[in-house]
């Protein structure tokens, strides 16, 4: 009368090595969105991974072996949060930050900006580079909606271009990103589509939702307009990307982004530890999925390290140029 | 979703107020002149609930938050009855693990369970003796299930939104004049349901498709038997106090299981204890 599990419930998976293992695998099976897009032959891994797994392996192995499988996804929105473990990013660049040191937000000001570099919330920073160009660093799309922008908008707009600085972007909300988006055009156009998993067999998914930026706020921008990416700019942030490349006059300069643009969704396993996966697939609105391997920008740069410490950030330099032009 | 669930939250909490139902009728429909009853409740409750769309695990929780009221209009035929209820708890499915981020520990935080349910039933009085009543009718029924789950960075919340259309059996046995036992069961036969989709994407607010009571309702669907299960079922001891008052002692256990898109059960077990007043 008061529990009859097994009646009333479905079974839960074990709470052992092989239990643990069997339900994540078996989870990315028929959640995740984007194995063909990553090149993993998902049921490959199982037969070279799942032998490891006995009734004895300890915590730590089982650790081991399950992020040496995800690793093979190499996607930024996978991730495995473990007890007593360290988060663990399935994207190889943000364990390894090989390009980490190539950018530094405090070059700006310290080189680049004249007059105030305004900072709201440690979110958002702007102001004016050279004499007539606006600035705005956008660290993370958390949070709440981003209300400074129509002042922003406001003030920049004798400016003869602007550079929207987008490396090392953490992501966060997807309409944050839309909402300043919306500020840099006067038309509609289509930015990108997405497609959800819809079901567990592979090629389970909902029809595409196509997503549209529409002007907002009481001015728009429309001169022209520089966004900075790196291997950082990740998840929302290549979002906005996706909503800013549509429109003739920006221009995308740096690194391409780590491509990761689907849904992050967590799951957990019976032992508590915490993952998450890629639920959807998004196309851009050129058509191409660059999912795995990231948003290409117009103008590929980098900056290098000597470059970098001697207060010389070489691809906000390209963009002054660009905006001068 | 989490804005979805905010206002669906909210609205549930303003309209419907912070009671449960018990389903338990009072101890005097067996007068001969129609009455009105009213029935306060609280009570202890054990809930076990299962959304595979979240997690495969069975969280658990208990809690004495359960408040009842409930209104009943007697007749010589039958009963009309409203009653609206609530119930909420924290909820775990097993230990809470620990990580570190940035040089910071995080925990994750035990999952939460609430529920309000509201509904409006009538039941025509078919079998009557100076010992033993039966009544038979229908329920129309409102209910949601709003359940979070605390995972690493997020919390993610899911619900159940159901309105259906139950028979219901009622029976009452009169011990002695001032104890009576009364048995109620009963079942949707019919049922319109929302549930969040298989993968949940918070991107289609972008599109501003709402945020609100209408986006969910727009994302139901009619149940047929196969996908959409429960059952409702109630035990109820009254003492008799006075000619205006009784003091009840009750059971009920409520269950339901849907599986779209992915199957969702929750069995809530609940000990009562209250106060029926005609008037």
């Amino acid at each position: 009368m008061f529990s009859c599990e097994n009646l009333l419930f479905e079974e839960e998976p074990a709470n052992d090595p092989i239990g643990n293992f069997e339900s994540l695998w078996t989870t990315f099976s028929e959640r995740y969105a984007v194995f063909e897009q990553r090149g993993v032959d998902w049921d490959a891994l199982y037969d070279q991974y799942r032998p490891m797994i006995t009734p004895q392996t300890s915590n730590q192995e089982l650790f081991d072996v399950i992020t040496a499988l995800l690793s093979h996804l190499d996607d930024a929105h996978v991730s495995l949060m473990a007890d007593g473990q360290v988060f663990w990013n399935g994207f190889s660049e943000f364990r390894e930050k090989t390009k980490d040191s190539l950018f530094n937000l405090w070059a700006i000001p310290n080189n680049y900006v004249s007059g105030n570099f305004v900072n709201i919330k440690d979110q958002f920073f702007y102001g004016n580079v050279g004499e007539d160009i606006g600035y705005l660093f956008v660290r993370h799309l958390a949070g709440e909606e981003p209300q400074f922008i129509d002042q922003f908008i406001s003030e920049m707009q004798d400016k003869r271009g602007i550079i929207l600085d987008l490396r090392h972007n953490g992501g966060g909300d997807f309409r944050n990103g839309e909402h300043i988006a919306s500020r840099f055009t006067t038309q509609q156009t289509l930015a990108f589509s997405g497609k959800p998993k819809s079901g567990p067999g592979p090629s389970d998914y909902e029809e595409s939702t196509d997503y549209y930026l529409q002007a907002g706020g009481p001015t728009q921008f429309t001169k022209s307009v520089v966004v900075l990416t790196d291997i950082y700019t990740v998840s929302a942030g290549e979002n906005l990307v996706l909503y800013l490349r549509t429109l003739p006059h920006v221009t995308v300069m740096g690194d391409r982004t780590t491509g990761a643009m689907g849904e992050r969704i967590e799951k957990e396993m019976p032992n508590g530890w915490v993952y998450s996966i890629t639920g959807q697939i998004i196309t851009a609105a050129d058509g191409n999925i660059y999912e795995g391997p990231g948003i290409p920008p117009d103008v590929f740069v980098l900056n290098t390290k000597e470059e970098l410490a001697a207060g010389k950030d070489r691809m906000l330099e390209l963009a002054i140029a660009k905006i001068k032009e | 979703m989490k804005i979805i669930l905010y206002h669906l939250t909210l609205t549930c909490w303003l309209t419907l107020g912070f009671i449960q139902l018990a389903a338990q009728s009072s101890f005097f429909t067996n007068e001969k002149y129609p009455k009105n009853g009213l029935e306060i409740q609280f009570g202890w409750h054990w809930i076990q609930n299962q959304d595979l769309v979240y997690s495969p695990l069975i969280y658990k929780g208990s809690s004495i938050t359960s408040l009842a009221l409930q209104y009943e209009r007697f007749s010589k035929k039958g009963i009309h009855q409203i009653a609206i209820g609530f119930d909420q708890s924290e909820a775990e499915a097993g230990a809470l693990i620990t990580f570190t981020e940035f040089g910071q520990s995080f925990s994750r935080k035990p999952g939460h369970t609430r529920g309000v349910r509201l509904h409006y039933g009538y039941a025509h009085l078919v079998k009557s003796s100076d010992l033993f009543q039966l009544y038979f009718g229908g329920i129309l029924e409102a209910q949601i299930n709003v359940n979070t789950y605390n995972f690493g960075w997020s919390d993610d919340n899911g619900y159940l939104l159901s309105h259906s259309l139950q028979p219901w059996l009622l029976a009452q046995y009169q011990a002695d004049a001032k104890n009576r036992l009364s048995f109620e069961i009963s079942f949707p036969l019919l049922s319109y349901l929302a549930r969040p989709t298989y993968a949940i994407v918070d991107n289609h607010e972008i599109q501003h498709e709402g945020s609100d009571l209408s986006y969910v309702y727009q994302n139901g669907e009619w149940a047929s038997l196969d996908s959409h299960q429960a059952l409702g079922f109630s035990l109820v001891w009254d003492r008799r106090l006075s000619n205006t008052a009784a003091f009840q002692v009750g059971y009920d256990l409520s269950y339901t299981r849907y599986s779209q898109p992915l199957p969702i059960s929750i069995l809530k077990n609940k000990f009562n204890l209250g106060l029926s007043f005609i008037f």
